[in-house]
């Protein structure tokens, strides 16, 4: 049966596929769906209610304490996007193309094993470290230095996200250039490039989606982030999380704290696309 | 010959590994030079050097007269092309070959009008707005040749830039290699394996082995007479046969071999040992009936197999002695009787034979 | 065949109601029907084995607790579990209207509990009884007042409320991210008295003075936060909290004390109630029995982590007994100035809801004082 083999051929790949969509279906979209529904429920006595009220989102969306958080949790998100991209970078440049190769596979480890630990714990960590009878401020006196206020601020805020975001963006880097072809710099070398114009004019465009995707998931987790506005700046002022968990507290909310969740996925879609459009750029114009 | 590359007794060692050992070469303005051998014979290390790619660990390189041997690889001046020819993916085709242009700080119009001056010099006019990913591996290696040419370089380094392409287009790409070495009048240096490319386009051609230079010389001067067992194996002269000089016959020694009493065009005194090589081509097997000239050998095997490469065939022969022959000749049609098994009589013209001088 | 669609239609629905009740955010812990299993919605840590211990031990029964922070996240919990879900609750009093409201209570007969040994005070405490009728049980109280830290004041510098906006304390005020407590203590600092029953320009009086605090503020704290604050020096003063807060603290070696401010201070009191439907209501009335006894009050009161004052004298008593030094931190010594000095004197108001606005009302006003 010669004709059933190119079938079979396209068959497989889409029947390995099914379990992952099925996954998706399960644990993103059909949760999603339900965000949204929710939006327009309403809460009677603590209680939520099917109905279709538009006026959860009038409410959300024109409240001051929501466009305040959100443009706030925007900035800190940007912020900390910026941020760890000029911190991770160099690092990901040294890991990937200066190390050898059994140095670069510790320090992949070195950096994976973050990911998976507990980044609650990291924050405590850093409250204890930063705040004004902590670990920071202690060495400070004992080397006659005066105090620091170093816990509830911008500082402190990201140092926290950057405990979230630095290691996974600095090893989409590091993947990014050990995925691009090495030859590239040396023969941008031999055609008469300086090595701040290799960096400039052929690693940073060569690895372009790997800086979109490293740039997404770092905004993505700085904006959704929790624990870090909440315990290293003592929710002042509030992020979207926040307001999220806020909402919910006081008169059980759901649908209004549905309403800015929603908002926030559709701002990280944006987000997403923006990202994608531009540094696909080179593929739209084929 | 002036030197207008010479390299001075140049090394190169990595840990556990001397890729390069005590190379000295002079390689003179204009000249089209093949750096050929195995692979891991040093022959791309010392290229990378040359382009300031690799720092020596030993020796200088001097280009012009001037030691460029600490000189950062984008103030050297020697443009390459690189077997995976290294085209920018994310630069259309003109801003791949205006690189150099942009990096020393041209104007955007010169730029462009000097980059499509070269895409038409390799026939690629009016491409210039393409992405790489839509040309074909000829057309990708035509931008990387223009991409290294466009700063107008006394120099072209070339490391195995042909051998990712197919035969048809090998040849024709090395046609233009050739045309473009003709106008241009600049140094090529040129490493590749290949035996056939090296001979098709160098005006000399370097033999290397283990890091050592082997042989220096035009192509033919290096296959008609390799200095070793080595060069005459890359030369695919694989057949050495090694016996003591029987007697001495009016510039011919006799050698006593397995093979018999074979005559060799060399005078050394009897008693001594002697190496010699045949070429491929210039053995010859003996028609039924047929006896070898006088003063000809004759040797005697059995046909292995046929090898036909278009209209050339090869044909592996066992000598009765065990030895392995490989003979090459025109296909002529009359290769019927030549199964494998077949019983059949080699012969060459004693004067053929090249008698090695450091075996 | 009619048979197996049916069956599996049933299934099909079953497994929809269990999605919409797993989605549907209701609690229902697998043994909550179990016959020795005690189901209390209560503060976290009121199942302290501390606590606790004794109680199971004797009943032969297990105490299980599920925690709540804050009033409005309790109702909400109430309201979405399935009736039978919880035996017990105890709830703050301001809170508890709102559940008899709901029919969420039962009613209790005063005769089983020991309200006589109750401070006079409080035997007939107002948020506890419905026309005339008793649905909740006083376990502990205590007061909210301005805690300080003190290495950085001395008590008289923080008689007044007004201490929080001296430059002192810029960026040193901290807040228990609870609008109820902490909104109380600046309408009490704007003269208002009692400070959660105030009119339309009051309570925009409150606004104001609330956010003109926002220069001086340090951060909106969770409980856990709040520890760690005041303990590492985050935070120098923080309103509406109280000895619950600093007590411990300050057994533990903080340099943190709480005062009531001329202005005058909030009491927050804590009630069992019986939830209604129960069909452990006699377990129920023996848990409460238990907590109310003299044991069980003095049990309350120390716990390491959560010091408290309590109603009952018997309580004060045994305390004394039993551990004097204890008895001496707590001012809950009968024969010396003790917490009951302050409620005599009148200084401390009863936390209540907004009365005269909605909730929502104040929720607002917290949530845009903390996005300012």
């Amino acid at each position: 049966m010669p004709g059933m083999a190119p079938i079979r051929r396209k068959a497989l790949p889409a029947l390995l596929g099914v379990p992952v969509v099925l996954w998706q279906l399960a644990f993103f979209v059909l949760p999603l769906v339900f965000l949204v529904v929710i939006t327009f429920w309403k809460v009677r006595n603590f209680k939520l209610e099917p109905a279709f009220d538009l006026g959860n989102w009038e409410k959300v969306l024109t409240s001051t304490p929501f466009q305040r958080a959100l443009v706030y949790t925007g900035e800190v998100a940007l912020i900390a996007t910026i941020l760890s991209m000029l911190l991770a970078f160099p690092a990901a440049h040294a890991i990937a193309l200066r190390l050898s190769d059994k140095a670069r596979a510790r320090w992949i480890a070195f950096l994976i094993i973050p990911v998976f630990s507990s980044y609650i714990l990291k924050v405590y960590a850093w409250q204890v470290v930063l705040s004004p009878g902590g670990v920071l401020n202690v060495a400070f006196g004992a080397l006659g230095l005066p105090q620091a206020d170093l816990l509830g601020g911008m500082l402190s805020l990201h140092i926290g996200l950057l405990t979230l975001t630095l290691p996974v963006v600095t090893l989409i880097l590091t993947f990014a250039l050990m995925g691009m072809d090495k030859t590239l710099i040396e023969a941008a070398r031999n055609l008469g490039a300086s090595r701040a114009q290799v960096l400039l004019q052929v690693t940073l465009p060569a690895i372009k989606p790997g800086l979109g995707l490293a740039a997404v998931t770092a905004f993505l987790m700085a904006f959704g982030d929790y624990a870090s506005p909440v315990f290293l700046t003592g929710s002042n002022p509030p992020t979207l999380s926040i307001l999220i968990v806020d909402t919910v507290k006081s008169g059980s909310q759901w649908p209004r704290a549905s309403v800015i969740g929603v908002s926030m996925l559709a701002i990280l879609a944006l987000a997403f696309v923006l990202v994608q459009l531009a540094t696909a750029k080179r593929e739209v114009q084929r | 010959m002036t030197a207008y590359v010479r390299l001075e007794a140049l090394e190169m060692r990595y840990p556990g590994h001397h890729a390069v050992k005590d190379l000295s070469l002079d390689i003179a303005a204009g000249e089209f030079i093949a750096l050929m051998g195995p692979s891991g014979c040093g022959k791309s290390t010392t290229l990378r050097m040359i382009a300031g790619l690799e720092q020596p660990t030993g020796g200088r390189i001097l280009i012009g007269g001037e030691d460029m041997t600490q000189v950062p690889p984008d103030q050297r001046g020697t443009p390459m092309v690189w077997q995976s020819l290294a085209l920018f993916p994310f630069l259309t085709v003109e801003d791949n070959v205006a690189f150099p242009l942009k990096m020393r700080g041209d104007s955007p119009a010169f730029r462009r009008k000097t980059a499509n001056e070269w895409l038409d010099k390799v026939g690629l006019g009016g491409m210039g707005k393409r992405n790489i990913a839509q040309l074909s591996g000829g057309q990708r290696q035509r931008v990387a040749i223009a991409r290294a040419l466009v700063t107008q370089p006394s120099i072209l380094l070339l490391d195995e830039p042909l051998s990712a392409l197919d035969a048809h287009l090998r040849v024709h790409l090395q046609t233009e290699l050739s045309r473009l070495h003709r106008e241009l009048k600049i140094t090529f240096i040129y490493v590749t394996h290949s035996q056939s490319e090296a001979f098709a386009l160098a005006d000399r051609v370097v033999v290397m082995a283990d890091g050592v230079i082997q042989q220096v010389g035009a192509p033919r001067d290096v296959y008609r007479a390799p200095v070793n067992a080595f060069v005459a194996g890359f030369m695919g002269m694989n057949t050495q046969v090694t016996g003591k000089v029987a007697a001495q016959d009016g510039g011919l020694s006799w050698l006593d071999c397995p093979e018999g009493r074979i005559a060799v065009p060399a005078s050394a005194p009897v008693g001594a040992d002697l190496t010699f090589v045949i070429g491929t081509d210039r053995i010859r097997l003996l028609a039924a009936g047929e006896t070898a000239p006088q003063g000809h050998p004759s040797v005697p095997g059995r046909v292995v197999g046929i090898e036909f490469v278009g209209s050339t065939q090869t044909i592996f022969i066992a000598a009765d002695t065990g030895r392995d022959y490989r003979l090459q000749r025109l296909d002529l049609g009359d290769d019927a009787a030549l199964t494998p098994g077949a019983a059949v009589t080699m012969t060459w013209d004693p004067h053929h034979a090249w008698v090695l001088p450091n075996p | 065949m009619t048979r197996q669609i049916d069956l599996s239609r049933r299934g099909f629905i079953g497994a929809g109601a269990a999605l919409a009740a797993g989605t549907s955010l209701r609690w229902s812990p697998a043994y909550a029907q179990e016959p020795q299993v005690l189901n209390y919605l209560s503060w976290p840590g009121n199942a302290d084995p501390y606590l606790v211990a004794e109680f199971e031990a004797e009943n032969n029964c297990k105490v299980a607790i599920k925690e709540y922070v804050g009033g409005d996240q309790m109702l909400a919990v109430i309201n979405q579990s399935p009736p039978g879900s919880f035996d017990v609750v105890l709830a703050d009093a301001e809170y508890l209207h709102l559940l008899k409201e709901a029919d969420f209570i039962e009613e209790l007969n005063p005769a089983d509990y020991p309200l006589q040994d109750f401070w006079p005070e409080f035997q007939k405490f107002p948020l506890h009884w419905f026309d005339d009728k008793l649905y909740a049980v006083m376990t502990d109280f205590g007061y909210l007042g301005l805690s300080y830290n003190t290495e950085v004041y001395k008590p008289e510098e923080v008689s007044s409320y007004a201490a929080m906006w001296e430059p002192k304390a810029t960026g040193k005020v901290g807040f228990f991210d609870w609008y109820l407590p902490s909104m109380g203590c600046i309408s009490l600092s704007n003269g208002n008295r009692p400070p959660f029953d105030i009119d339309e320009a009051a309570f925009e009086a409150l606004k104001e003075k609330l956010f003109s605090l926002k220069p001086q503020t340090a951060g909106f704290y969770t409980i856990a936060d709040i520890f760690s604050s005041l303990r590492n020096g985050q935070a120098h003063l923080i309103p509406g909290i109280g000895e619950w807060v600093t007590l411990g603290l300050r057994l533990d070696g903080a340099p943190v004390d709480t005062i009531l401010p001329a202005e005058g201070g909030i009491q927050w009191t804590e009630s069992m109630s019986i939830v209604k439907g129960t069909p452990k209501a006699d377990l129920a009335r023996k848990f409460i029995q238990y907590t109310t006894s003299p044991r069980g009050q003095v049990l309350m009161a120390t716990k390491a982590d959560n010091k408290k004052s309590i109603p009952s004298i018997p309580g004060w008593k045994l305390l004394a007994e039993t551990m004097p030094d204890q008895a001496e931190v707590l001012r809950l010594q009968l024969d010396k100035p003790n917490v009951m000095d302050d409620w005599k004197a009148g200084r401390v108001a009863l936390r209540q809801l907004p009365q005269q606005q909605a909730i929502e009302d104040w929720n607002d006003v917290w949530s845009e004082m903390k996005s300012l």
